[in-house]
Formats: C-alpha cells, structure tokens, sequence
C-alpha cells in the first residue's frame, strides 16, 4: 500500500451551513496502480489533491489520516512534510503553461530540484536527458534549452511531467489533464502517461478527471465521488460495465456514445438523507431521510440504499 | 487605517472649510503676537492672523492640489483608455505620454512660474498638463488587458461601441487603481504647489501654506524667539497631515471596492 | 430564414486562418464545427459576428448581404468560458439586461426584467441567481446564465464556442440538451464548434470537418 486515506474531511471555515466539501472519503492507492478520482464539477476531487499536498489555504479544516509508509502525512510538521514532495509525491498541475517558469529554460527547471540537493549539474543532466529522450522531448539538449513559450502545448505538458518524474517519484498526482484539451492532443495525453507508467512501473497514479475516456484508459480502479462523498468505488472493469450507483449510471450516460442523457441538476449540499436523492430518478422514501453507509458487493464499494440487505 | 486617515484629514479639511468663510487675513494685529484670546494661532511678523492665514492658504494649497490631480487623472485616463483600448492609437499615444514623462515636472513648474502668471490657475495647468502621463501608463496596460475579456467581447457581439464598453465595462473596473493614481497627484500637486509658494515663487497677495512659510523663513527673527510656533509650525502640520492622510487613504482596502473581494455577508 | 457564408477568408500576417471558407446554416438546423484546436474554429465565429474583420468572403441572410450593423440582431454568441464572461462587477440582472440596453430592444406589452424572466424559465435559470455576482453561482449556472442572455434578443442563430469542452459530462449533457432544445421549441439554427467527433455525430444535422482554415467533408 503506497497511499492510504481513511476518513478524510475537509472543510472551508465560515460556510457552517454547508457540508465540508470532502467527507469521509476513504481511498487506497497500491504500489504500480492508476486510480482515477471522478465525479461532477464541485465534487471535491481537486480538493483531495490539494489537501494531499498542503496547497488549500489555511482558513480550510483538514481532519483524517493520510498514511503514505508508516507517516501520516496529516500530522507530520511542515518542514518535515516538505521533504516528501517532489520526492516522494509529485503534482502534475492542471495548467501546463501556468506551472513553468517563463523565464527559466526547461532544462534548468528539470534539473534545479536536483542540484538543490546538492547533485553536481553534469549527474543531474544525466539524469534528466534520458527521461526527456524517452516522453518523446526529442532532440533532449535541444529542448533543454528552450523555454517555455517556444515548446507547443503537447510538448509543454510533456515537460510538466518529466518534471513531476524527475527526482523519481513514488506517486503522482495529477489533475484534469485533458481539460480543455482537444481529442488529439488527448489521445498524446493519454500515451504520455502510459509511458511514464513504462517508464517506472512501480509509480502509483491517482488522476483526477471527468473525462471518462482517459479514464477507461488508464485507470485501473475508479472511484466516483458525488457532492464530497465516496459513492462507489470499483475497478476499472466493473465501472463501465456494470456502474451500481445511479450516479455512476448517469456519469456514463450522459457521455454522446450513450447517447447524451442530461441529469437534471438540483442542490445536493445541504440535503437530509442520500445527497444524491434530488436527482435521482430511483430514489426510495428512504433515500430522503437516511443517509446511506458504504457497502460492499462483489468488489464494490457502493453508497446507496438500493444495494443495503 | 480608515480612521487614522479620517483623523488626519480632519484639520486640513476643516482649515477647507473655514477657507470658504473666514474673511482674508488683514495686518491690523500687532505683529509676532503669540497665540492666545484675540488671535487664536497668533500674528505674524505684519500682524496677520495665523488662523486666518491657515484657513484661506487651505483653500489655495488643497484646492491646487486637487484641481491639478482631478484634472491630470482625467486626461490620463482619456490618452491611457484610449492607447489600451483602440490597438491602432496605441504605439502613437504611448510615445507621446513617454516624451511627455520625460520632463522632469517639478524643475519644469519652476522654471515657468518664472514665465507665466504665477496665479493658482497657471499652477494647476501647468501641474496637469504634465502630471497625466503617469495615470496614462498605469491605466494602458489595465485596459489592454481587459479589452479581449469576456463580458467585453460579448458586449462587442452586441453592437456595443467603443466608449460603452470603456465607460460601462472596463474603467469600473479600475476603479482601485484610478482613485490611487488620484489621491497620488493630488498630493503631489499640493506639495508642488507648497514648494513653489516657498520658494516664493507664486503670488504673493494669494494665501497659501507655502506663502506662510516662505514669509516667516523670510524674516531674520523666526527661529530667534519662540515665534517659530506659531508662525512656522501650523501651516507646516497642516500640510504635513493632509499629505498622511492622503497617504493612509492609500493603504485602505481595495477589497472594499470589488465584490469579489468583499467579504461574504451570508 | 438562411445564413450563407461564402469564400470567407482571414489571414494573420502570413498565416492563412480562413480559407475560403463556405456554407449554409438554416433555421431549425443544428451544424457542428468539427477541429482540433488551432483550425480556425474560433476566428470563424468572430468573423460571423463581427469581433474580428475578415479578408473577403460575404456572410448574406436569405440571399441578402448581411451588413455588420445588422448582423447582431439575427445572430448571439454563446461563449466558451461563462465564467469570464460577465463583467464581475455587476449582479447577474445587469449583465442579462445588457442585450435590451444595447440593442433596443422592443418587448411588447412587457417589461425588459418580464421578458428576461419567461425567457430564464425556458432553460431552467432560477430567478434568485439574478441579484448574486459571477463569482458567487457555480459554473453550470453561468453556463444557463450566458445562454439567457445569448437568447434574450431573440436571435434566430445561435453560434456557440465549444460549450461543453470545459465541463464535466453531465453538465456537457445538459447544456447541449438545453441547446438542442432551443432549436427544436424556437426553431433557432445552432452552430457550434467541438473538437468531439462522436459530440457532432450525435446532435449535428450536418458536420463541418475544419482544417488549417479549410473545410472538408
């Protein structure tokens, strides 16, 4: 078990009346395994990489563990936190021209954490060039060189996680990688990461995305979050075979292949019982005044009544 | 911060005022008098009362002041709206505010107070006709940036024209930045226009905070006796508060002004 | 009611962004505007409606030329990003008022706020977002927001930048159903640009594939 989350809540001070963004969420993500985090805008699914990785801003309540070999990530102390990023958990952000250094040559940016560590710059070079030469950054010494603004965007996102890979992570965490982006460019997104999985077998992903697409071709396990709750989480397999929750239902059958079915919205934050029961169109009379627990069926987690003996 | 400020512009702009209905000051008091029943800030060294000085000098200093930022804010927002807004004015409308900011302002007031009337209202033109190019470039950039935005660009789709959409979508939404530039001349023009009433250089039947000072240096016997206290002293804090308070103004909470920023009440 | 485009052509210094570009969009049809990013999506519409000036080519309504000046009362934008698109600094009323202000509106018999209000029940826009700022009303409402407003003056065309390439699949889904809505109850042409082929495949009554500025198929 590379990373393990148990009872994850997180909460913005002030907004009482609602429910934390994140609630409870439970999650595990072994050694060499790709999980993808789905679900609708305003899930909460950036919110747990960003609470992960210490970037939420500090009015925000984070309680729960995150277990990552033997130390809760949650409680160590800043400056000993610190030493597991970049080294340990890497963050590929959402915007890849946004997170470069305009003014600093790729190169440079690779190496810089490298050389902070005391590595002199022609071991760091050898390090760095051939992780360039194998995401396709070729001629390597070429695109060292130039900077951000002359590196087209498939090739600027290339470099983001060359430079999430360079100092050898354990786990990445990636966010929205194909927002935005168009099918081309998402089919190159897609084989970027799968070869950075080639390229260290062991790394543990966990994206966070609402394009199923990339999901289907990634992940290995999906979890599915609705309104800051777990409600099921399954393999890949069973996700987009035989989705159990009626949200998970509805994710996939809004997709254009299945025909573009809209899911009427309705506040789902600061409902009693099922927060999915507004738009569900199988809620019981149960579903308004329980809430429901995670179950297991067949290996899969499900929040949801229907699946409660 | 607020209050400091409000606390500080509390005496210059009661001496404003007053400025409007206190008769000028006339040499019919015996002069160097210290401050006391008949003359509340004392004379001066021709029998002037010092508050009465104060309170009409208030009105030329801050009214200088402002007019002259009011008037270089405004044209600058004119040239800088335009030269961010209209690609094709830009390069011509940035060129001429650069030459324009290459005068130095001060040494250039100086020297034509020497040439022109030195009356308040040359002052003012001459503080605004070369004090606009620095809200010009502040504001360029702002508005460049905002002419590719959104809302603007639907606006656009709507047939809106050019100076609705400066006027109604972009220059709100500096305000910030336009009041900054604007407290920023106005208490450059009234330290300008103090300077050169020091240095003597204005007219010398025109009251102003300058002119008390530059007439109590003037005379040998100031800093002999304690007359300095009153003749030197009060124009000089009345100055030297409305320039903090124009200052902590500065420092307020911009959040206030954007509803992005202020607080949630719900 | 047609809107032909014919022979639009726009160039950036050397690059060719348009070429000679042609077709027909009719009342009641839907028309995807297929590319990868980079094709030339985006400076067609603004050319259609007027925001960027093209080279030559002629955009005519019913086999009339369709002068610039005219050309906002037939055709509304539906834009990319909602949540840039309404100034910040006003409530959302104002920017929905924006449309009868701007293009004089004549509501007959009812009041501008009236008519705004019939129009936000017909997609599903609750009226107590109307007094909330952008920032306060999440991105599937603004979406709803920026088509009450596309739709106010009653266009006959609607031209959309890719409305759903930034948004989760179920909101992507209801916004194109809100859309295909349109089209059906009002009898609106709708174009709309996506870089997802089984997107246009699904919904379009006809799919324009552009290209380095030139149509094909």
């Amino acid at each position: 078990m590379m990373l393990s989350v148990n009872k994850l809540t997180v909460a913005f001070a002030g907004k009482a009346k609602f429910a934390p963004v994140l609630e409870d969420l439970w999650l595990e993500l072994c050694s060499g395994e790709t999980v993808a985090l789905v679900g609708e805008s305003g899930a909460g699914k950036s919110v747990f990489i960003e609470a992960v990785l210490r970037l939420l801003p500090a009015s925000c309540r984070v309680t729960g563990e995150i277990h990552y070999q033997g130390h809760n990530l949650l409680a160590l102390p800043q400056s000993e936190f610190r030493r597991f990023l970049g080294r340990e958990l890497a963050w590929v952000p959402q915007s890849a021209s946004g997170a470069l250094h305009p003014m600093l040559p790729i190169g440079l940016q690779l190496m810089e954490p490298l050389l902070a560590r005391g590595m002199k710059r022609q071991a760091a070079w050898a390090e760095i060039e051939p992780l360039l030469e194998s995401l396709d950054l070729k001629p390597a010494r070429q695109v060292a060189q130039s900077y951000p603004h002359q590196l087209s965007g498939g090739m600027r996102q290339r470099a983001l996680v060359a430079a999430a890979l360079a100092q050898k992570p354990k786990v990445l965490l990636v966010d929205e990688p194909t927002k935005g982006v168009d099918t081309e460019r998402r089919q190159q997104v897609i084989a970027l990461f799968q070869e950075a999985k080639q390229l260290q077998p062991e790394l543990s992903v966990l994206v966070v995305s609402h394009d199923l697409d990339l999901v289907e071709a990634l992940a290995d396990r999906v979890v599915v979050l609705y309104a800051g709750q777990l409600v099921e989480a399954t393999s890949r397999k069973a996700f987009f075979s035989e989705p159990m929750h009626p949200f998970a239902k509805a994710l996939l059958a809004a997709l254009p292949k299945n025909g573009l079915e809209a899911l009427p919205w309705a506040e789902s934050r600061s409902v009693t019982g099922c927060r999915f029961h507004p738009r569900c169109p199988i809620a019981l009379e149960r579903c308004q005044s329980d809430e429901p627990q995670v179950t297991l069926h067949e290996h899969t987690h499900v929040r949801c009544w229907l699946y409660a003996s | 911060m607020r209050i400091v400020a409000l606390l500080c512009a509390l005496v210059p702009l009661s001496l404003l005022l007053l400025g409007f209905v206190l008769p000028r000051a006339e040499a019919i008091h015996p002069p160097f008098s210290p401050p006391g029943r008949g003359n509340l800030l004392g004379t001066d060294d021709v029998g002037q009362d010092i508050f009465s000085q104060l309170a009409s000098g208030g009105l030329t200093t801050i009214g200088v002041g402002a007019a002259a930022g009011v008037l270089a804010t405004l044209f600058g927002l004119l040239v800088g709206g335009a030269a961010g807004y209209w690609p094709r004015l830009e390069t011509g409308l940035t060129r001429f505010t650069d030459l324009i900011l290459t005068f130095p302002r001060l040494p250039l007031l100086v020297l034509l107070s020497l040439y022109l009337k030195p009356n308040p209202l040359n002052a003012v033109v001459v503080l605004a006709l070369f004090g606009w190019p620095s809200s010009a470039r502040t504001v360029r950039p702002a508005v460049s940036g905002l002419r590719e935005a959104g809302h603007v660009q639907i606006a656009k789709s709507m047939n809106a024209s050019g100076l609705y959409i400066i006027f109604r979508h972009i220059l709100p939404q500096l305000t910030p930045l336009i009041l900054v530039q604007l407290l920023l001349e106005i208490r450059f023009g009234m330290v300008a226009q103090t300077g050169l009433a020091f240095l003597g250089l204005t007219d010398p039947s025109v009251p102003s905070w300058g002119l008390m000072l530059f007439q109590a240096f003037r005379h040998p016997q100031t800093f002999l006796g304690p007359y300095w206290l009153w003749t030197v002293l009060p124009p000089a804090l009345a100055l030297a508060l409305a320039v903090l308070a124009l200052s902590l103004s500065l420092l307020t909470d911009e959040r206030q002004l954007d509803p992005r920023l202020r607080r949630e009440t719900t | 009611m047609q809107v032909e485009v014919s022979q639009l052509s726009k160039r950036y210094r050397r690059n060719s962004v348009l070429d000679r570009v042609s077709f027909s969009l009719g009342a009641g049809k839907v028309l995807a505007l297929l590319g990868p990013s980079g094709s030339g999506k985006s400076t067609l519409l603004r050319c259609l409606l007027g925001l960027t000036r093209a080279d030559s080519g002629t955009i005519s309504l019913n086999g009339q030329d369709l002068a610039l000046s005219k050309r906002h009362r037939f055709l509304a934008y539906l834009p990319q990003h909602p949540e840039v698109c309404f100034n910040p600094r006003w409530i959302l009323e104002q920017s929905l008022l924006e449309p009868f202000h701007l293009l004089k509106l004549e509501t007959t018999g009812q009041s501008p706020k009236e008519r705004l209000l019939d129009i936000s029940r017909s997609v599903g826009f609750a009226p107590r977002w109307f007094s909330r700022y952008p920032h306060e009303v999440s991105g599937g409402e603004l979406q709803r927001a920026a088509l009450v407003r596309a739709i106010a003056a009653s266009p006959r065309f609607l031209l959309a930048d890719e409305p759903t390439s930034m948004l989760d699949p179920i909101l992507s889904a209801s916004v194109m159903q809100l859309l295909l809505g349109l089209v059906r109850e009002r009898g609106l042409g709708l174009l709309f640009t996506t870089h997802d082929p089984e997107l246009a495949k699904l919904v379009a009554d006809h799919v324009l594939n552009l290209r380095n500025g030139k149509l094909s198929g």
